[in-house]
């Protein structure tokens, strides 16, 4: 390593702790984290941050210490040295770069969809058809025979898998807290799961929300629901003031 | 030719496309009253493809290719100085800055739409304009700029740089590339109308069923997008040609500038993936106005086959977009780092790799849509793959600027900003690569910040580094430096505050293209408002110092930058066939720092005859 490279390449480590002490703390400022979906999801988040963060401060640290120590004022007058390129370094860094892309490829790409995909192929303990019609959703609880226009209660701690669809153009299912999502389409049923694992609801926390997220037409920012996660006992409380399915 | 006699060419155009509009609206309303169907999307089809024809046969088709059909001379009609602007000239140089100034006047138009925007999103409610007009100016924004971003390169740096840095005299289809540029006015002006025919509300992406049921203007939204996708079209196969067969003795695809490359890659792409949307595109107005069903479930249609269609094109677009703009910022390091392109070789088989790539990723756009799941490992795996050649354009550019001589002026610091932006641009796209994350961040403002470092961090940069770049070239006039430096600095700053604030304000959960919004997000909302009022405040030294200095400006010399291109090496601007002599390239472009290595003889003799104005 030549001598120019020594007070990068320390800036660099020590950017680098700085940044990931910084990510660690902060990281859990996100919003509610309210489901096991959501785990997953936020737990690859973070892990896709810790590791962007050194390649992030490799190419800053580079990139302003060449700027400070390279530049002339002026027009230059001379030219800088007749370098092509360092065959060895290029295929580092393709080997470093293609090891990264892999492993983030792996994990937490694949092994974070295997885990929702568990979650997904155990047999719900509830299962929920929420239906999108411009600009509404209509949430209907076949085990129980009944349906919402006004709110989705949900007990928590339960498997619950989400039956979307739509009766005229896209939608998308989405509810910030639990990180899920997916298109409502004309046509087509598509599922997701969600499990709560905390308690709250709208009022005091609008990332408690089913959102639509597929723009759907004029009034596609105020189709939203409010959602409430409670407790088993309240769940079947509520249940029992729905209107029946005909 | 003085007076308004140079406006001739647009009046005539004009008026016959007035004419084409009327046989249109006839036809229109006969076939209508005979099907029974509504009338006006019949009409508005009718009349625009009529309207159509009739603009590009007043403007110059009739002259340049049917007087020739029917036996006679072609006829040209050149005006002289700024008149010629003004005409179907097929003249390169001339297209280039008619793409150029047409493009910046689109941008800064797209602009304040996003100001206006960001107004409306002051308010956690409905604000200023209402979800209506909220989401046509949307909509506006993100197509005008999607098109610039397309064709500002491609149409304008590419149409007067590559010739000249190629050694050629034009390129290979002159009479194309002018119809390619006058096909854009009918696209601007489709699109302006809208609002008057209730807007559109679907986006730049026009996802059916929404855009096969809304207000009228959607169809003239489609029309806009499958006439500049014919002008795309027309573009790339001209630089493919151009590249191939007109480089001058010598230009071997060893020594090509990485600019060159890098529009060759996106002319591929846009030659040969624009054709897909125009399909998509047609199988929606088709089921607005016949009898079609393509995207109608109840009818046996697929609406999912419409995202699959776009994204099949608008992914690779995406490089259309930004391959340039790697080209730019590399061809620009190399220079202002007085050292040659660290491991060219490398960037232009990343290039061509990322090419090839960009048609096997679409799907990352869908992983929510509710499309097959086993699509979703394979395409994130393809998606992540793209991070190994975009890799080699990083350690090119740090390789060249590491040890060079680093010349900070105002293009350089662009190019400079661009590896900071891109940098950001190409991390936070790994997140939405990413299945599990991109199922929370997908429609979120996560999304809208990642692509605006992606195309505006890493291409609109690049577009205004090239302006000034080139502006002695095209202009044969200095800029001003200092309001230089001072529209970086100010876009610089206000731009990263204000999309780096979008990121945060997506993860808190605000979802993209809404009007209205839960109110804690009002605060992040004010403060996009306010650093995107700066933003656009960051362009006004830009503006006046484009327009002061091609004025009176003080007279650029040949080659400013002392950069060994061929551009470089003809007078500021060049004369109208480039050089006195067609240049005997020699050498590598970049071999600063290299004894003995030259890239060009060109003859300095003087023009005797027509020399540029």
């Amino acid at each position: 390593m030549s001598k120019e490279m020594v007070i990068p390449a320390i800036t660099w480590i020590l950017l680098t702790a700085i940044l990931e002490l910084v990510a660690f703390l902060t990281l859990g400022a996100l919003p509610s984290q309210a489901s096991e979906q959501a785990k997953v999801i936020d737990d690859a988040f973070f892990l896709l941050i810790y590791l962007v963060i050194p390649v992030f401060t490799l190419v800053v640290v580079f990139l302003l210490y060449s700027i400070m120590k390279f530049r002339v004022s002026g027009r230059p007058t001379v030219d800088g040295p007749g370098l092509k390129g360092h065959l060895p370094l290029t295929l580092v860094w393709l080997a470093v770069t293609t090891v990264l892309t892999g492993f983030v490829f792996f994990h937490p790409g694949v092994t974070g969809l295997l885990e929702l995909r568990a979650e997904e192929n155990k047999v719900p303990d509830i299962v929920i058809q929420a239906e999108a019609v411009r600009y509404s959703w209509k949430v209907m609880y076949p085990q129980e025979m009944v349906y919402s226009k006004k709110e989705i209660v949900l007990p928590i701690h339960m498997n619950t898998q989400f039956l979307v669809s739509s009766k005229d153009v896209l939608h998308a299912f989405w509810i910030p807290a639990f990180r899920v999502k997916i298109d409502a389409v004309p046509g087509q049923t598509t599922h997701v799961n969600a499990t709560p694992t905390k308690l709250g609801s709208y009022e005091t926390d609008t990332q408690f929300r089913l959102q639509c997220a597929e723009l759907c037409g004029l009034a596609h920012s105020k189709m939203f629901l409010p959602v409430t996660v409670v407790s088993e006992e309240d769940y079947r409380e509520w249940i029992s003031l729905q209107k029946p399915i005909k | 030719m003085n007076g308004v006699a140079f406006l001739w060419p647009i009046a005539r155009g004009v008026v016959s496309a007035v004419v084409g509009l009327l046989i249109g609206l006839g036809i229109g309303t006969g076939i209508a009253a005979l099907t029974g169907n509504d009338p006006a999307e019949i009409n508005i089809t009718f009349g625009y493809l009529f309207g159509l024809i009739g603009w590009l046969l007043g403007i110059g088709v009739w002259d340049n290719w049917v007087r020739e059909w029917i036996g006679r001379e072609r006829r040209s009609f050149t005006p002289e100085g700024w008149r010629r602007y003004f005409g179907f000239s097929l003249d390169h140089k001339v297209i280039g800055v008619q793409y150029l100034v047409t493009f910046v006047i689109l941008f800064l138009l797209a602009g304040i739409f996003a100001l206006i925007m960001r107004l409306e999103l002051a308010d956690a409610g409905d604000g200023l304009i209402g979800p209506d007009y909220y989401n046509t100016i949307m909509s506006l924004h993100g197509i005008i700029m999607v098109a610039v971003a397309v064709a500002a390169i491609i149409g304008g740096f590419a149409n007067f740089i590559l010739p000249l840095m190629i050694g050629a005299e034009d390129v290979a289809f002159p009479r194309l590339n002018a119809l390619s540029f006058w096909i854009v006015p009918p696209v601007a002006v489709l699109l302006i109308l809208t609002p008057l025919f209730g807007g559109f509300d679907s986006g730049w992406t026009a996802y059916p069923p929404l855009s096969v049921i809304n207000a009228d203007g959607q169809l003239l939204f489609l029309f806009a997008f499958l006439t500049f996708g014919l002008s795309s079209i027309l573009g790339g196969l001209n630089f493919l040609t151009t590249t191939i067969c007109l480089r001058a003795p010598g230009m071997t695809w060893g020594r090509l500038p990485i600019f060159v490359w890098s529009v060759f890659a996106a002319a591929i792409i846009s030659a040969t993936a624009t054709q897909v949307v125009a399909f998509g595109l047609l199988m929606v107005i088709l089921d607005r106005v016949s009898f079609m069903t393509f995207f109608n479930e109840a009818a046996g249609g697929k609406p999912l086959l419409y995202e699959h269609v776009f994204w099949f094109y608008s992914h690779p677009a995406v490089y259309i977009m930004i391959l340039p703009g790697f080209g730019l910022m590399l061809e620009m390091i190399s220079h202002f780092s007085r050292k040659p392109l660290f491991a060219y070789k490398w960037v232009v088989g990343s290039f061509l790799f990322i090419t090839v790539l960009s048609f096997l990723v679409w799907a990352h756009h869908l992983f929510t849509s509710g499309m097959e799941e086993f699509l979703h490992i394979p395409f994130m795996a393809i998606t992540e793959l793209i991070s190994v050649p975009t890799g080699v354009v990083f350690l090119a550019a740090l390789g060249t600027i590491w040890k060079g001589r680093l010349w900070l002026v105002t293009p350089m610091l662009f190019a400079l900003g661009t590896i900071f932006n891109f940098l950001i641009g190409g991390l936070t796209g790994i997140f939405l690569a990413d299945v599990a994350t991109d199922i929370h961040l997908q429609d979120t403002y996560f999304v809208v910040a990642h692509f605006h470092y992606t195309m505006m961090g890493g291409e609109v940069f690049m577009i205004f580094g090239a302006i000034y770049y080139w502006f002695p070239k095209i202009t044969g006039k200095m800029y001003n430096e200092t309001l230089g430096k001072i529209h970086f600095t100010g876009m610089f700053v206000a731009y990263n505050a204000l999309f780096l604030t979008m990121f945060y304000v997506g993860l808190q959960g605000m979802n993209r293209r809404v009007s209205s919004y839960p109110p804690e997000l009002q605060d992040g909302n004010v403060l996009l408002g306010i650093l995107s009022l700066i933003l656009g405040l960051a362009f006004l030294p830009f503006v006046y110092n484009a327009v002061a200095s091609w004025i009176k400006g003080s007279p650029a010399p040949d080659n400013p930058w002392d950069a060994t291109t061929l551009e470089w090496q003809t007078t500021s601007p060049p004369p109208e066939e480039n050089f006195p002599e067609i240049p005997v390239v020699t050498g590598s472009p970049y071999d600063y720092g290299v004894p003995g290595s030259k890239h060009a003889d060109v003859s300095k003799t003087p023009l005797s005859t027509v020399q540029g104005d």
